[in-house]
């Protein structure tokens, strides 16, 4: 039989190639790179879909039950290989409903990349890719749930921070504040991210994200400077998109709380035990809650709202990078 | 006075600071750790910082007087805030203006103005019965010779969304309050063959006698072939009145539950000490796993924390009059208990493995419940179920000439209301409009 990690590896030559096309689809605007981008994109997900049944499959075997059903009970989302696939996948699939819906392809290019770098990441930063047993804690019925719904959640707060992004290249008025903060989230990004794997050599890998940071800032300013921004579509549209995706982050992450809470008082005796993870996602809610009644004042722009997308953002990587890996507590299922 | 008290907990500015200011303080419990013993802040970070951190409220911000007034300010917010808004949407939801006169479709997000060849009751009866079939309530409100207006409505609930949100919220908060109030969680060691009734909390002196008495049958650990543990699965009696009244094997994630108490499968650790108790002329033996309590008398009781295998001598807590006093005893000899008339002395010690439960009483999950799911509700509706308006005025311009006004509010997505306006149109073009032919 193949094996998950194959599949889960030609799912990600197939979100290179969507990459690829996007950014063809980008600069030369043709039809053919555009409906090959998707097409790549479609496929992707069609083959991580089936890598994570495959999955599910291999899991039930190291955990020694031959029961079929047992596949959504022992779900291939309790490490953190298999949790980035999930993020990964996620946020392209949610990518391409919207693509579908707005029926534009101009955030392919940003999106994309941002899944496979999360994808790829378990093997640059060494996490173990073969399906483990579970620890008794994370035999639950409510796992399932849980992580998906918390998962959709995420991606679409990485989805609602891309377009927010695309929107400082987009708007006419961006200026050097909006460059800083677009500069400085990015740059805590990637330092959580990569820092969170390595725990050791604090401003080597803070010097390492600040060069990345800025090649991304670099990148977006280019694409402002020749006016390739144009395609993107209009400044309301993406404000709209923004609210959007976190509508639905906003709705499945305090779904994917609500789960972890009955799941918690069930394994752990008390719906809230303020652990570091719980209370990070506490935050994210807070963030978006506050988001949400921003946009009830008036004359508010939509910079400060685009503010609160990536710094949302920014707590749903620290919820599921930086407490799973620096704080310990009950949810660090990362080693 | 009370008109600015009122309008500072109306605002919406006050919600956004209230909301960032829990999610920024929030952050210093995930970075002290929270509820530990003085001696280890004092370690960690030295008198002075304990101190701060201490008057602060730092190492306990989730139960701090500062944050609980946070949280109350939220929910006085929230209310506040729905009592002056929730007026306004009713007459927005309840009291429309249902007539639709000349010009005031240039209020209206999405219209249409076509010319049409039939009758006005024909026409009038078309769009009513698209209308519905789209699952608008529809009413006439104005009908006379010269022309007949049509006012539709759909998902009017949609705009009570928020406040469904909001009660869900106060809910939950409330549920908490119920928990932190009426609640409590603590431990219980046992190891097999022993029964206990009493509950220690996690840190400090505190322990609750349960009105019955829990028995540990048997405890086992299952391994997978590389040695990670699987399950572990302790089998217990609930033993009321000297009578079994419940058994169960319980597991991570599979409770026992008796008189809305909760037992969990928490931890598990290794040593069992036997005492031989004297109590006037009486004496028993008992006994009892590490870490759990035995009772000398009223408010006093007695647990081992730990062992010293070379000295053979075993660290004692003693807990008397609410406080803990530690101390260091040896095997074989008796000890007298202060202002008791009981003397004891460990007489045994076997490295045995003892199941650790969770103990916990919270009568305030039920409520978190259901303010949860309402939270949820509210959300779908506030979110993703549009309210809609339509309004049509259907006027006669000759014997078998008629013009038709259409067009719609929506409280979100304009698309879906553009497309059911289409289909509307669709159908009163398909009958009563021969050349289709459209002003504007």
């Amino acid at each position: 039989m193949v094996s998950s990690v194959t599949l889960f590896n030609a799912g990600m030559v197939a979100f290179f190639f969507a990459f690829l096309f996007y950014t063809i689809h980008t600069f030369s605007k043709t039809s053919w790179s555009g409906k090959l981008a998707t097409l790549a994109g479609w496929l992707g997900v069609l083959i991580q879909g089936a890598a994570f049944v495959f999955r599910g499959i291999e899991k039930a075997k190291v955990n020694m039950v031959s029961d079929w059903l047992a596949f959504y009970k022992y779900a291939p989302f309790t490490n953190m290989y298999e949790s980035l696939m999930l993020f990964g996948w996620t946020a392209v699939l949610l990518y391409l409903l919207f693509e579908w819906k707005y029926k534009n392809k101009a955030f392919g290019m940003f999106v994309v990349p941002l899944a496979l770098i999360g994808e790829l990441s378990t093997q640059i930063l060494g996490f173990n890719p073969e399906a483990q047993p579970l620890v008794p804690a994370l035999q639950s019925n409510w796992l399932l749930f849980h992580v998906v719904t918390t998962f959709i959640g995420y991606a679409a707060a990485a989805v609602s921070a891309g377009v927010a992004y695309a929107y400082f290249a987009k708007r006419e008025d961006t200026n050097k504040r909006d460059w800083a903060v677009v500069f400085v989230t990015t740059w805590f990004i990637f330092f959580f991210i990569i820092y969170s794997a390595y725990r050791e050599k604090v401003l080597f890998y803070l010097a390492i994200s600040a060069v990345v940071a800025a090649v991304f800032c670099a990148f977006l300013y280019i694409l402002k400077r020749y006016g390739i921004t144009k395609i993107f579509p209009s400044v309301e549209t993406m404000e709209q998109i923004m609210y959007q995706s976190v509508a639905v982050g906003f709705v499945f992450l305090t779904v994917g709380i609500i789960l972890g809470a009955v799941w918690a008082k069930y394994a752990w005796g008390g719906y809230w035990s303020w652990d570091p993870k719980e209370t990070w996602s506490l935050i994210t809610w807070l963030v978006y809650a506050a988001y949400l009644h921003a946009r009830y004042i008036k004359g508010l722009s939509g910079k400060p709202l685009a503010y609160f997308t990536i710094i949302g953002f920014l707590s749903v990587i620290f919820t599921y990078y930086g407490v799973n890996l620096i704080i310990p507590g009950l949810h660090s299922y990362a080693q | 006075m009370l008109r600015k008290v009122y309008d500072f907990f109306s605002s919406v500015k006050l919600a956004i600071v209230l909301l960032l200011t829990l999610a920024v303080t929030s952050i210093i419990g995930t970075i002290i750790e929270q509820q530990q013993d003085p001696d280890k802040y004092l370690r960690e970070y030295g008198e002075t910082t304990y101190k701060i951190f201490k008057f602060l409220g730092f190492t306990d911000v989730y139960h701090s007087w500062w944050y609980i007034l946070l949280l109350t300010l939220l929910g006085i917010n929230l209310i506040v805030c729905s009592i002056k808004r929730l007026p306004k949407i009713w007459k927005v939801a309840k009291q429309p203006r249902k007539t639709f006169p000349e010009g005031s479709e240039k209020s209206l997000k999405v219209s249409h103005s076509i010319t049409l060849e039939g009758r006005v009751e024909e026409i009038v009866e078309t769009i009513t019965e698209t209308l519905k079939k789209l699952k608008y309530s529809v009413e006439l409100p104005l009908q006379d010779e010269s022309q007949t207006h049509i006012f539709a409505d759909k998902n009017v609930f949609a705009r009570f969304g928020v406040y469904i949100v909001h009660l869900g919220v106060l809910i939950v908060l409330i549920g908490g309050l119920v928990t932190a109030i009426f609640g409590y969680r603590g431990y219980m060691n046992l190891s097999e063959g022993t029964s206990s009734n009493l509950v220690s909390f996690f840190s400090g002196p505190k322990i609750v006698e349960l009105p019955f008495y829990v028995k540990c049958n048997k405890f086992t650990i299952d391994f997978y072939p590389s040695g990670m543990p699987k399950a572990y699965i302790s089998d217990l009696s609930v033993i009321e009145n000297g009578k079994e009244v419940l058994r169960k094997k319980i597991r991570v994630n599979d409770p026992l539950k008796y008189k809305g108490i909760y037992f969990y499968q928490a931890s598990y650790g290794q040593g069992e000490v036997t005492f031989h108790v004297k109590k006037g002329n009486r004496s028993e033996t008992v006994s009892v796993a590490f870490g759990q309590p035995i009772k000398f008398g009223e408010g006093t009781y007695l647990r081992i924390v730990s062992l010293d295998g070379r000295t053979m001598t075993m660290g004692i807590e003693l807990i008397q009059d609410g406080k803990i006093e530690k101390g260091i005893i040896k095997p074989f000899a008796f000890y007298k208990v202060p202002k008791t008339d009981v003397a004891f002395a460990v007489v045994d010690f076997k490295p045995v493995f003892y199941t650790g439960l969770q103990v916990s009483k919270d009568p305030g999950t039920w409520i978190v419940w259901v303010g949860s799911t309402i939270l949820i509700a509210g959300l779908i509706v506030a979110f993703f179920i549009p309210h809609r308006r339509i309004w049509a005025r259907v006027e006669k311009k000759g014997e078998r000439r008629v013009r038709l006004v259409i067009g719609g509010l929506t409280n979100k997505g304009t698309e879906g209301l553009a497309g059911e306006l289409e289909e509307v149109l669709r159908a009163v073009k398909s009958s009563y409009c021969p050349n289709t032919r459209r002003e504007e």
